[in-house]
């Protein structure tokens, strides 16, 4: 029986885990790392990286480096946070067939899914070399906030590298799991996972091999990435003013300057301050070659990312009113995500809850680690520590006049249903439209739509007199379906909501299949 | 779907699939079994905890039902049908901790459990209370209307607070035609329309004080007319007298002399000493120091055979009228 591995697909960094002999084990790539770059490149020669080689070279090959593609997924093109990373991206982005956001690279179109699917072929690859056996099923984690077309377009990218997905967990839940591993202690802890591209914060209770979610929260568009983000704007705005001189646009630089404000950025989580020293990062109109050195302080990166990081509070305050609990009732808070590192970061959850974070995780490693558990509690006889999962997002229907009715709100715990009676608008009316929505505006408009279907044959009559009853259901998978019925008649019709990728399933198998013969994919260095 | 047709359906579906399932006899016996008594279990079943349970209880009982059937617990296995119940089941589970973990839903589905004195209303479950109202506000669905209400065909949604509305209503509604009646004089009409205005509204305590002073009386006018029926009655047939005079009984349970009468019709037919001696009891359990009704409990004995008590009840009769020749002539036969 080949073995289901733990991945950790990250925004910058992804991890693979395994449980062996009935204990965790990170597995290291080639080079040793027990981490890899998200990243994706094609060089001048064609030839196509991945992970730290394709990190290597981004400086002298922006253009065709691809990171950070998570904050991509699952996303429309004409959305507006794609249009704010397309001026901010040194990749050239296009848009696909299906509103879909694709990536030119070295004169091809690539999909997201594909791009993502690179890096999980990856990490299926480093487990494969550390087993010596083939693996065709993992379970992977995304940030807790993503939704329903995010998830799938994950799953999508794991079709793509030839893995099938027992299951998508978030990325907290992993962490709680890793963090529970072993441990047979009744609890309730905070996990404060802020990661490379995004923010998430669950709240959980353990206890007798249960782990039960209890609240989730987060910002699909906050992390590490925007930290980066804030240096490199104050680093240009510094030059700008001294050598009257604009870098934008020149994304040679940029890239440069992302890096050294990555850097940087890790520096001062241990120093006091640090030089960025960039060396002919432009020319002068005398072509004249311009340097960069900024002395940068840890008090100036806390003032310039201090707004980011406050930024977390609401949310965390979101969760404890959702799962009904006070700051005292937390008794073990968990740091996830390498931007967890930083000691503002820290300091400002250690006073939010009065207690000092837990210091036992690895924030780097521990949601592969969780995967790998729950990889190993669903594929294995074993009895493993139990998650009792919740639905991130708020589910239910269009009503008259544009307002959401929600069935099912965020953080119900699943399996569940719900039910609840609709009534038409109109005299005679004979057939409602039932438009199956996700998200928390109250604007039907603004949330997602999942899929919809008709009910036709009400017998005509006056308007608020039918009686049509919508059920909701999720099983245990979070597959989502819908039923409505005529009370009168009995007559009813469903549909199970097929979660729709921004791919079309004709061009995921196209795609899996194209890769799995081996096609054009030597990724390796 | 968590409808009791539909767990029902789901345990005959298990009962008659012939398809292979990877879980023991006994555990595939026990899902059956839980999942075809959902509909008549309270929450507190589910969870297998009572009703005085404390949260941390609640928790831990919610904890070792995951365990047992979480259908992540069985993956990996051919599940068959099973796979819906255990869906069924857990869905449940769920449901019942949702609401008892959080006092004010439990305070509210306790108060459900217990309807205030209409014993008869079956303990149904009622669905998680945790949906709030939400009846569109005019204001906001009129500047959006056209964006999707009148483009697609209208959907509304029919609030609980709207159906709460509308059995309030109704029960309103029975109530002021109850009071009608009460004026008119027909108590009884005015009782039943009371009792259907509670069903509606249960918790109104106007109902309830109404109905507290209508029953009585409209038993009262009942058991009258009732007994004037049997009385018409008496001379041709004596058996369906004795029925009415029985429901008169039950109508008005404190009433000795009409006990009395049904002793004495009873003890004259045939197979009917049992009841004769019931409704003697009572008679004397209503009114101890009636010598009438000594000497009929000693005569219901004494053709019954049980000597011992017609002895009793005679020598009682006795000591309240020492003079009573009919009374020393019975003792001395016996």
């Amino acid at each position: 029986m080949s073995r289901v591995i733990g991945i950790d697909l990250g925004t910058t960094n992804s991890c693979v885990a395994i449980l062996e002999d009935g204990q965790p084990v990170v597995i290291p790539n080639t080079g040793g790392y027990k981490t890899t770059p998200s990243i994706f490149a094609v060089t001048e020669e064609g030839k196509r990286l991945v992970g730290h080689l394709a990190k290597r070279q981004a400086v002298t090959n922006a253009k065709n480096t691809v990171y950070a593609a998570k904050r991509l997924i699952g996303r429309s093109f004409d959305s507006p946070d794609v249009a704010k990373f397309k001026e901010l991206l040194p990749y050239e982005l296009v848009q696909g067939p299906n509103n879909d956001v694709r990536v030119r690279v070295a004169g091809r179109v690539y999909t997201i899914p594909e791009i993502s699917g690179i890096v999980l072929r990856e990490m299926k690859r480093v487990a494969e070399e550390y087993l010596g056996d083939t693996v065709q099923q993992a379970v992977i984690t995304v940030p807790a906030y993503f939704n329903d077309a995010q998830r799938q377009t994950t799953r999508d990218a794991g079709r793509i590298a030839g893995l099938e997905l027992l299951r998508i967990i978030n990325e907290p839940t992993a962490a709680a799991l890793a963090y529970g591993f072993g441990r047979d202690k009744t609890e309730i802890i905070a996990v404060y996972d802020l990661g490379g591209g995004t923010f998430d914060i669950s709240i959980l209770q353990m206890g007798k091999g249960v782990i039960e979610v209890l609240a989730t929260s987060g910002d699909t568009q906050l992390g590490g990435e925007d930290f980066d983000r804030k240096i490199v704007d104050y680093l240009l705005a510094t030059f700008k003013e001294k050598e009257k001189l604009s870098l934008r646009g020149d994304t040679m630089a940029l890239q440069r300057l992302k890096d050294a404000a990555e850097k940087a950025k890790c520096d001062l989580s241990q120093l006091g301050s640090t030089e960025i020293n960039l060396p002919f990062i432009a020319a002068d109109a005398e072509e004249n070659a311009l340097h960069m050195s900024v002395l940068l302080t840890r008090e100036k990166l806390e003032e310039l990312v201090g707004e980011l990081v406050v930024r977390t509070q609401p949310i965390v305050q979101r969760a404890l009113d959702d799962a009904k609990l006070t700051v005292k009732q937390i008794d073990q808070v968990l740091l996830v995500g390498g931007q967890t590192r930083m000691p503002m970061v820290q300091k400002v959850v250690a006073s939010f809850f009065g207690k000092t974070p837990h210091k036992g995780v690895n924030p780097d490693e521990v949601v592969a680690v969780g995967a790998a558990i729950q990889a190993a509690m669903l594929s294995e006889e074993k009895e493993g520590p139990l998650l009792v999962d919740v639905t991130p997002l708020s589910l239910g229907i269009a009503t008259f006049g544009g307002h959401f009715a929600k069935l099912i709100e965020r953080n119900t715990t699943v399996p569940t249903s719900r039910q609840e009676i609709f009534t038409t608008t109109r005299d005679n009316q004979t057939a409602v439209k039932i438009r199956v929505l996700q998200g928390e505006s109250e604007r039907a408009d603004d949330n997602d739509l999942l899929g919809e279907f008709v009910l036709a044959g009400i017998p005509p009559g006056p308007k608020g007199q039918p009686e049509i009853e919508v059920t909701f259901d999720i099983d245990a998978n979070g597959i989502v379906s819908v039923s409505a019925r005529d009370l009168a008649t009995g007559r009813a019709q469903s549909i199970q909501v097929n979660p729709r990728g921004t791919l079309t399933p004709e061009e995921i198998e196209r795609l899996a299949t194209m890769y799995q013969q081996g096609d054009e994919v030597a990724v390796k260095g | 779907m968590s409808s009791s047709s539909d767990g029902e359906a789901a345990s005959n579906e298990a009962a008659n699939a012939g398809a292979r399932v990877d879980l023991p006899e006994a555990f595939q016996r026990e899902i059956r079994e839980f999942a075809r008594s959902l509909p008549t279990l309270t929450y507190y079943d589910v969870l297998g905890v009572p009703r005085e349970a404390e949260s941390a209880d609640i928790r831990d009982a919610f904890f070792q039902r995951s365990k047992a059937y979480h259908p992540d617990r069985y993956f990996k296995k051919e599940l068959g049908p099973y796979a819906n119940l255990l869906n069924e089941v857990y869905k449940r589970i769920v449901a019942a901790h949702d609401v008892l973990r959080d006092p004010k839903l439990r305070g509210a589905y306790d108060r459900s459990l217990t309807p205030p004195i209409s014993e008869s209303r079956p303990a149904t479950i009622p669905p998680p209370a945790t949906q709030v109202s939400r009846a569109p506000t005019s204001g906001r669905g009129a500047s959006l209307r056209g964006r999707l209400g009148l483009k697609s065909p209208g959907l509304m949604l029919v609030s609980l607070q709207r159906q709460l509305e509308q059995s309030r209503a109704r029960a309103c509604k029975q109530f002021d035609a109850a009071m009608l009646q009460k004026q008119n004089g027909d108590w009884a009409r005015a009782a039943q329309l009371v009792e259907l205005a509670l069903a509606l509204n249960p918790r109104e305590k106007r109902y309830h004080d109404e109905l507290a002073e209508i029953l009585p009386r409209a038993n009262a006018e009942r058991a009258a007319a009732v007994r004037r029926k049997a009385e018409t009655l008496l001379s041709r047939d004596r058996v369906a007298a004795a029925e009415l005079l029985e429901e008169a009984a039950q109508l008005s349970p404190t009433d000795a002399e009409l006990a009395h009468t049904l002793a004495e019709l009873f003890v004259e037919l045939e197979g009917g000493l049992e009841k004769a001696a019931l409704y003697i009891e009572r008679a004397v359990a209503l009114d101890e120091e009636s010598k009438v009704f000594r000497k009929s409990a000693g005569e219901v004995y004494r053709k019954a055979g049980d000597s011992q008590k017609a002895r009793k009840h005679l020598q009682r009769a006795w000591e309240l009228d020492p003079m009573d020749k009919e009374i020393r002539q019975a003792l001395q036969t016996l």
